[in-house]
């Protein structure tokens, strides 16, 4: 048995990495922790032209083809660059769209042109296809085209266009935007309820190999 | 000069010892926090978990000795009149004790702590989190604290 990277999965690593110290320095996020937003809308679709955002998902749904493997190298050298933006919320939130049948927003997504946050809930919550209501700390919100939003049952993309504008929360990680906001029925663009545990669990992995 | 740096030395000792009273407060306030906190299982009061409750047992249990050892120390200093090299074991202990139960506490209040409170705010967790590192470096480093402990408590040669 041989679990160790093959050699074109580490060449997808090397790429990352030389792009994230040429293109995100490190002390960039220092320098711009008092920005609005973690990233930039051109930062982003350069990192959507190299793939990064559809790498794990099948070419049928409109990604790379790549398994969970390559998807966890990325991430790893991710975390190794303490790259900021929401790179967790849009992988997922591509996977999300294009299951939930919204191919135009998952390539969108993939393409690095719309950007996704992740929302984490705080306390009670309906994630419901008739609409989403709680408060929710939004990571990377600010900045982000999307925030997912997730319960144990549902997976929900909503715009942030149809958020408040609120103001952002000191945050302990510099390259985080932190708000929150309080949800009343908004409605969302993309809604999944079949394989939700396959998605979080997915997202776990990446966050792991982020760490 | 013995008596200016025997003056900082308990000068920096006092500083030290409301540190401690500090993070024996704050061990007891997290105990009151988990009688009330949803624990890991999102059901139970986090008290109710097993390995948290033993977390926090032991930080109780370590704080007490701490407190001892320095009621100790400060008494012998008292009848030598300048503090030992003693003091190095609680500066050690104290670094890795706080650091250790600022740690459980952003455990403890999960993606609470994504919010940043200076460590001077009620429930300032997160602040007091990132700031628990500097404990093993102000006022001699751990690993300063384990030299002097090497070579004048233990007598192990240089």
């Amino acid at each position: 048995m041989d679990l160790l990277p093959f050699s074109e999965q580490d060449e997808i690593a090397a790429v990352v990495a030389s792009f994230l110290r040429a293109e995100l320095p490190i002390n960039d996020l220092r320098v711009n922790r008092h920005d609005h937003a973690s990233f930039t809308p051109a930062r982003w679709k350069k990192c959507g032209e190299l793939g990064w955002f559809g790498l794990g998902l099948s070419e049928e749904l409109g990604g790379v083809g790549c398994g969970l493997a390559e998807e966890a190298l990325l991430f790893r050298e991710l975390g190794r660059h303490l790259a900021p933006g929401p790179f967790v919320g849009s992988v997922l939130g591509a996977r999300v769209a294009a299951l939930a049948g919204h191919s135009e927003l998952a390539a969108s997504i993939v393409a690095g042109l719309s950007s996704v946050g992740m929302a984490e809930a705080r306390g009670p919550v309906t994630v419901a296809i008739t609409g989403i209501s709680g408060t929710f700390d939004l990571l990377d919100g600010a900045g982000a085209t999307h925030v997912l939003i997730h319960s144990d049952s549902a997976l929900a993309l909503i715009e942030t266009s149809a958020l408040a504008n609120v103001p952002l929360l000191p945050c302990i990680d510099p390259g985080t935007r932190l708000t929150r906001v309080e949800l009343n029925g908004v409605v969302s663009v993309a809604f999944l309820a079949d394989g939700v545990d396959v998605v979080l669990r997915r997202g776990t992995v990446l966050v792991a190999a982020m760490l | 000069m013995l008596q200016v740096v025997g003056s900082r030395a308990v000068g920096m000792f006092c500083a030290f010892t409301v540190n401690q009273v500090r993070l024996a407060k704050t061990v007891e306030e997290i105990i009151e926090v988990v009688k009330h906190r949803v624990g890991p299982d999102g059901r139970r009061p986090a008290i109710q978990d097993d390995e948290i409750a033993r977390r926090l047992a032991r930080a109780r249990a370590d704080v007490a000795a701490m407190r001892a050892m320095t009621y100790r120390t400060i008494s012998r200093s008292l009848r030598d009149g300048t503090p030992g090299p003693e003091g190095s074991i609680i500066k050690l202990f104290y670094s890795d004790l706080m650091q250790s139960v600022y740690r459980l506490a952003f455990e403890i209040i999960g993606a609470d702590g994504l919010e940043f409170l200076n460590r001077w705010m009620p429930g300032g967790w997160s602040g007091s989190y990132l700031y628990s590192p500097a404990g093993s470096l102000g006022g001699g480093t751990s690993e300063i604290q384990r030299n002097i402990i090497g070579e004048r408590v233990l007598g192990l040669p240089r």
